[in-house]
């Protein structure tokens, strides 16, 4: 991976490709590269949606490896959601791929001269772009069918739906999984618009003729896998939880802890919430002929995801995710897992962020648009948006547009961008990271608990507002690391129970690259990553009031447990005091 | 494992090949009416009621939900009237450490919850009777735990096992079962209509269905 590619798509003329060194961006993966191109090449008062803006592909640091879970792929640009910078990231085929063709990054670059839609092909024996006026406002899955028909079944792809070509602000970048189908989304912050921005509709990923990156060390690197693996499998959430529940496992607990964002965030607690477990949807899963435990790219062990068929046994969709379930379920007071999966393929089509629809679907629900529990009537705002009729439009762009054009007050969303399945009143410092994240509110942005072992635990007493910031700080910078290479973040739960697991994680890296990286050189990178990032929204016009969840929770009393969001102003503002 | 005494209500009774746990999978998260003696611990009443050994408790319970807090000392907390109490194996993301018993990461819970680190008082008005609990066991506490508990047959309230009859009969069907409602054969769809008293006691036996 010593290469990039760029792709310019104008202005003035017909797209053109080079490859150049990776230079000065030498040593970053995932989401550190894709930030620190945007910093660097990307005007930070720009619009998301001109020619300036660029969109990076990049796989993590081992993507195309042998290594464990280490095959996520990271999509970056100015958010046209948000306005700061993004970094979202897939799992899925894609990555991988590109890792064996040796690309660090694919930058998409410039604006096309006419609304022609193009698609692009990256193999061993360079890039093809042509238009592709066929694939014009067709579904993912259509599209991909449509390449698989052209290019066979072994190449992977990038695409984007209906969402993405109208540009909308929720809009997604599909990656296809392992059985090519475009189930998997680098989903939040609009990045399938900035795609639909440059004109691309897909890229063909074929990297046949490519073999597996080697390591520097290959012994070494091969023990320290094994012993990754190990350490994935031993432990009870990585080996066991994830596996046979999904992330879906969360469902009745949050629930119970009176957490779970209902009717649009009013209350903690949804009567429907087992109906909807991980528990549930296993069985169902199972008892369909589906598959419960299922990976989303090849080199994933603990494998949380799975296979949902319908009720005929075919397959629909992928197993819904826990904020997929949350955000069409409890958030809009469905109890339908049919109903649900129904939504999440419509989604998936369209190219729409599950989490930024449900969430919109709820803010509309609250404006009176259908009601609360209405599964017809969600299916068919949802519809609204692949059709691209005004309303559809409308709702595309995120909660925060259609509170607007509704008049609705309750709006979850921290700069734009929704909030994910845990109220922030019940789990403060999920509340913290949301608003302080540079990525809008983001439960992955302090996913990887793992501060402690990197040494950046303090000695902050953690029951205080002082210590939940700066606990959400170190999540904050240790999910960046992670983040960056390219492994999947619920290697988290393992590392952070097991030193040597995490031992293992950072012997991957060294072994591969050469390197002597420590725990601290690892927070030292997820920091840098951080403060590229925030100093890029700083550039981009963002001030310390961005950093706020919205004023009703600290109003409204959260049932059952009546709690509201106590963090003080003050103590958000020193959350990266130290950057 | 505790055994319930069978009581005024009605008592469905289930048989499946192998006592095939499947279709009831995800039946405890719904609730299991337990009734626990008067005063004990949460330790207590998941060891001496449930049956569980000190080693399970330690390794394979991760978060203990009281009402929907969570509990960091068993032994100090006690079971007042109508508790509810869940129970689930280790769980992934910010939520599972924060909520994960006597886990580091606690200062990310709500701040009222702190309060609870105190032991519980038992309720005065608890003292002299068995207040009955709702246990719910959720992933793969569910699937450890549930079973021997409806072999021996358990406790819900009538709303609560139609909610999960109902939603498992859409979602999957019935399967290859056969139901007894007070002894008499009934269809699966007509289970829930038949059932008068507002507690069943449902038994989950191993047989040719
Ligand atoms: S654990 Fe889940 S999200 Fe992570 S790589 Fe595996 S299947 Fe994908």
């Amino acid at each position: 991976m010593d290469k990039i590619l760029r792709i310019n798509m104008g202005p003035g003329g017909e797209p053109t490709s080079r490859t150049e060194a990776v230079g000065d961006y030498a040593g970053l993966g995932g989401r550190g590269m894709t930030s620190a191109i945007v910093a660097k090449e990307v005007p930070p008062t720009c619009h998301p949606l001109g020619e300036d803006n660029k969109l990076v592909i990049a796989p993590g640091l081992l993507g195309g490896t042998t290594g464990a879970m280490s095959g996520r792929g990271s999509v970056g640009c100015k958010s046209p959601l948000t306005g700061g910078i993004k970094e979202a990231n897939s799992g899925g085929q894609p990555a991988q791929m590109l890792g064996r063709l040796g690309y660090a990054a694919l930058v998409l670059e410039g604006k096309p001269k006419d609304d022609t839609l193009y698609m692009i092909r990256i193999s061993s024996d360079g890039v093809e772009i042509k238009a592709a006026p066929a694939l014009k406002m067709k579904g993912n899955y259509d599209t991909v069918e449509n390449l698989k028909n052209e290019y066979g079944d072994k190449v992977s792809c990038i695409s984007i739906g209906q969402a993405g070509e109208m540009k909308l602000a929720s809009a997604t970048v599909a990656f296809t999984d392992m059985e090519q189908r475009p189930a998997r989304h680098a989903a939040r912050g609009g990045v399938g618009a900035v795609m639909g921005a440059k004109g691309v509709k897909a890229i063909v990923i074929d990297d046949t003729g490519a073999s597996m990156r080697s390591p520097k060390d290959p012994e070494k690197f091969k023990a320290a896998n094994r012993a990754f693996v190990d350490g994935l499998k031993k432990h009870p959430v990585t080996g066991q939880g994830l596996p046979a529940y999904g992330t879906n496992v969360l469902t009745n607990v949050v629930n119970e802890a009176g957490a779970y964002p209902t009717y649009n965030f009013k209350t903690g607690r949804f009567d429907g919430a087992s109906a909807i477990s991980g528990e549930t949807q296993a069985e169902t899963i199972t008892a369909r002929g589906g598959k419960a435990t299922h990976g989303c790219h090849r080199g994933c062990v603990i494998r949380c995801s799975g296979i949902w068929h319908d009720k005929d046994g075919h397959y629909l969709t992928k197993q819904p995710e826990y904020e997929t379930v949350w955000s069409h379920g409890g958030n809009c007071g469905i109890s339908d897992l049919d109903t649900i999966a129904m939504l999440d393929r419509l989604d998936d089509d369209y190219g729409v962020d599950t989490i930024e629809m449900g969430a919109t679907i709820g803010v509309a629900m609250e404006a009176g648009l259908v009601e609360f529990g209405d599964a017809e009537g969600a299916i068919n705002l949802v519809k609204e948006v692949g059709k691209g009729t005004p309303l559809g439009r409308i709702l595309g762009s995120g909660a925060a547009v259609t509170g607007k054009a509704f008049g609705v007050e309750r709006v979850p969303v921290v700069k734009n961008q929704s909030m994910p399945a845990y109220d922030p009143r019940a789990v403060q410092g999920m509340g913290v990271t949301y608003a302080t994240s540079t990525m809008g509110a983001d439960h992955t942005a302090g996913y990887a608990v793992t501060a402690n072992l990197l040494g950046v635990g303090g000695n902050v007493d953690p029951l205080t507002p002082e210590g939940q910031v700066e606990l959400s700080r170190n999540l904050q910078y240790a999910t960046a690391a992670i983040d960056a290479t390219g492994m999947c973040l619920f290697v988290a739960f393992a590392v952070l129970d097991q030193p040597e697991t995490f031992q293992a994680m950072i012997d991957m890296i060294n072994s591969f690259h050469g390197l002597e990286l420590t725990g601290d050189d690892v927070t030292a990178l997820g920091k840098k990553i951080t403060k590229m990032e925030r100093d890029f929204n700083t550039a981009a016009g963002f001030n310390k009031t961005d950093d706020r969840l919205p004023d009703y929770f600290r109003k409204e009393a959260l049932a059952p447990h009546n709690v509201t969001f106590t963090v003080s102003d003050d103590d958000l503002d020193t959350v990266f005091s130290d950057l | 494992m505790g055994t319930t005494d069978i009581g005024s209500e009605d008592r469905i009774e289930m048989t499946a090949p192998g006592g095939a746990h499947g279709i009831f999978s995800g039946i405890s998260g719904f609730g299991f009416l337990i009734d626990a003696p008067p005063g004990a611990s949460i330790r207590e009443m998941l060891k001496d009621i449930i049956g569980l050994d000190d080693d399970y408790i330690r390794d394979s319970i991760g978060t203990i939900l009281y009402n929907g807090k969570p509990v960091d000392d068993m032994d100090a907390w006690k079971i007042g009237k109508n508790a509810s109490i869940a129970v689930s194996a280790a769980l992934p993301g910010v939520f599972g450490a924060a909520f994960r018993k006597q886990g580091k990461y606690a200062g990310l819970r709500p701040v009222c919850d702190q309060d609870n680190s105190s032991p519980g008082e038992a309720d005065p008005a608890c003292e002299n009777e068995k207040p009955s609990v709702v246990l719910k066991l959720f992933n793969q506490s569910d699937r450890d735990i549930a079973p021997g508990l409806l072999a021996n047959g358990v406790r819900m309230t009538a709303k609560s096992f139609c909610a999960f009859w109902e939603n498992r009969l859409r979602l999957t069907g019935p399967a290859n079962i056969r139901i007894g409602l007070n002894g008499r054969p009934v269809a699966p769809e007509a289970l829930c209509r038949g059932i008068e008293t507002s507690s069943v006691l449902v038994r989950l036996r191993s047989g040719d269905a």
